[in-house]
């Protein structure tokens, strides 16, 4: 398990600078959550479109803060989901040997094993269910 | 065409010492002001009136809206100095001793020595009804002179208008509030009739695209590079500053001009994105918009709101006696639901249950009465998987449909899952 260190150094990301930087990421394959993003292990049709070297903003905080950005070492694949009413955020693909990472500057890195996985927006009951911005 | 003129007689200059650098000279362009100035001369050429001479800068919408009205009284030659004491005293009274200074000040300005017309009352005809229909004959003409004249940036205003419209309609509120607490009493006279029926006779830019188009005409491309100023914090509010007109609302008299500057401080949030997003006014410690007197707006996440709501003041019982229910959940959420459950003695629903992947951490269930939030809902109370910087863990509420009968079901409700796959969770960072 890399440390949260290694990972700064690997993808060159910013976390804040009060969590541990000698915490160990685990990589997990089962339910996840950062925040408000959840990734869900799901029997679907596996994403094509690699993950490029600079990441995907899964979800953009405002100003560029808090921005939950999808990064990888090996292959992982991204495909958005264009219907579902915002709450699927898209499928996520990491083949065998590699570990994707979702990076963000407060909740530090979440490691995924190989499979595949939806990557889910929180949302809450508003006058229609909104989602939500941590 | 009459050229642009100087900018002239101020009440808010006698103010711009208080007022920080960096804002005075985004606000008091003299460009602006010309262009301003030029584009209202047009409109008083297409009535045929000649252009006032006094041209009267006041500080924020509120000074305007008593300034103006009873300005137009001394110029038709009230002279009860008792009545105008009593109007002045109760300005300063209900709107703060600040506002009742300018107003004063713009008063002076604006109707001194004014030539008065006590038969026909005609120096305070409010001519807002007729310039606002000559909009459009003055813009076709600036058009055919100004052919050679760039236009201030178009894409700027395609950011901004919806949270510009936003702030003008709750200008129109909160100045409307306080002239009826001002003189909206029992007590009547011609100066409070005046200030009552006149305060409307204003032009709010955003009312009319016509008039920032033809503000913009005069406008010589002024636009500050996007990143210079630094006390502006996104683009868009950038945008929006540039996009509102020198003269936010004008009043316009056969007598006098009467105008105020755009708001001094404007706070936007994004919502949504890329070519999706749009923006709205919000600020959670203090007004999102504000001009340089203290006239303040308060916004949450876009919602007008008063300042006790933003200011966290109002006790839970006041929160809960609140009519506006869209208002009653601002205020919740800007106290916080961790607070608001325990203050407003929230019942827990069940009892409460470990967050899965969230060791230590637990997740409780309260209801929330009927009648007190926009929809009927339950909130879940729960806890960061990640420590603050000071050590503790944010405590945060979720609202959830009323439905969810446990803390397990309303946590996984929120990320669609059931709650078979919630309990499988291995991890919340």
């Amino acid at each position: 398990m890399p440390t949260i260190e290694q990972a700064i150094a690997t993808f060159g990301v910013t976390i804040d600078d009060h969590l541990d930087r000698q915490a160990e990421i685990p990589i997990l394959s089962g339910l996840q959550f950062q925040g408000d993003v959840a990734v869900v292990p799901a029997n679907r049709e596996p994403a094509r479109t690699p993950v490029p070297e600079s990441g995907v903003p899964i979800v953009r905080g405002q100003a560029e803060a808090n921005t939950h950005l999808l990064l990888a070492t090996g292959k992982a694949f991204f495909a958005p989901e264009r219907s579902g009413g915002g709450m699927v955020l898209g499928v996520l693909t990491v083949a065998e040997g590699a570990t994707a990472y979702l990076a963000h500057p407060e909740h530090a890195f979440t490691g995924i094993a190989p499979g595949t996985y939806e990557l889910r927006r929180q949302r809450e009951q508003a006058d229609q269910a909104r989602l939500v911005a941590d | 065409m009459n050229p642009p003129g100087p900018a002239r007689s101020t009440a808010d200059e006698r103010e711009a010492p208080r007022t920080p650098r960096a804002e005075r000279g985004r606000d008091d362009t003299l460009d602006e002001r010309r262009a301003w100035e030029s584009a209202a001369r047009a409109c008083y050429q297409e009535i045929g009136v000649p252009f006032p001479e006094r041209v009267v800068w006041v500080s924020s919408p509120l000074v305007g809206a008593f300034a103006a009205p009873i300005a137009a009284c001394l110029s038709t030659g009230h002279r009860n100095n008792r009545v105008l004491d009593s109007v002045y005293r109760v300005v300063g009274e209900t709107a703060g001793e600040t506002v009742g200074h300018v107003v004063r000040a713009a008063v002076q300005a604006a109707a001194d020595g004014a030539v008065s017309d006590p038969v026909h009352g005609a120096a305070a005809t409010a001519l807002h009804t007729e310039i606002a229909s000559a909009m459009g004959s003055a813009m076709a003409s600036a058009v055919r002179d100004t052919a050679h004249v760039t236009p201030a940036r178009e894409e700027s205003r395609q950011v901004s208008t919806g949270a510009l419209a936003m702030v003008a309609r709750a200008s129109d509120a909160a100045v409307r509030a306080a002239v009826d607490a001002a003189v909206g009493g029992p007590r009547q006279d011609t100066i409070r009739g005046e200030v009552r029926r006149l305060w409307r006779a204003h032009l709010a830019c955003q009312r009319s695209d016509t008039w920032l188009t033809l503000v913009g005409r005069f406008r010589q491309d002024t636009v500050q590079p996007l990143d210079e100023d630094r006390s502006w914090r996104t683009l868009a509010e950038q945008a929006a500053a540039q996009t509102a007109p020198a003269g936010w609302w004008w009043w316009p008299f056969l007598d006098f001009v009467m105008l105020c500057p755009r708001p001094a401080e404007l706070h936007l949030e994004q919502v949504g994105e890329g070519v999706q997003a749009t923006h709205r006014p919000h600020r959670a410690d203090g007004p999102a918009v504000g001009w340089t007197d203290g006239f303040g707006l308060y916004f949450w996440h876009g919602t007008h709101v008063t300042q006790a709501v933003i200011d966290d003041t109002l006790t839970a019982d006041e929160i809960l006696r609140e009519t506006n229910a869209e208002i009653r959940r601002c205020a919740i959420e800007r106290r916080g639901w961790d607070r608001f459950i325990a203050e407003a003695r929230l019942a827990q629903v069940g009892p409460a249950v470990p967050d899965p992947g969230n060791p230590g951490q637990t997740l409780t269930l309260h209801d929330v009465p009927a009648d007190i939030y926009t929809t009927h809902v339950r909130v879940l109370l729960c806890t960061n998987g990640t420590v603050e910087r000071d050590g503790t863990r944010r405590r945060f509420g979720l609202t959830v449909p009323a439905e969810c009968t446990d803390p397990l079901e309303a946590a996984a409700w929120t990320y669609g899952l059931t709650s078979a796959q919630y309990a499988t969770a291995q991890r919340r960072s």
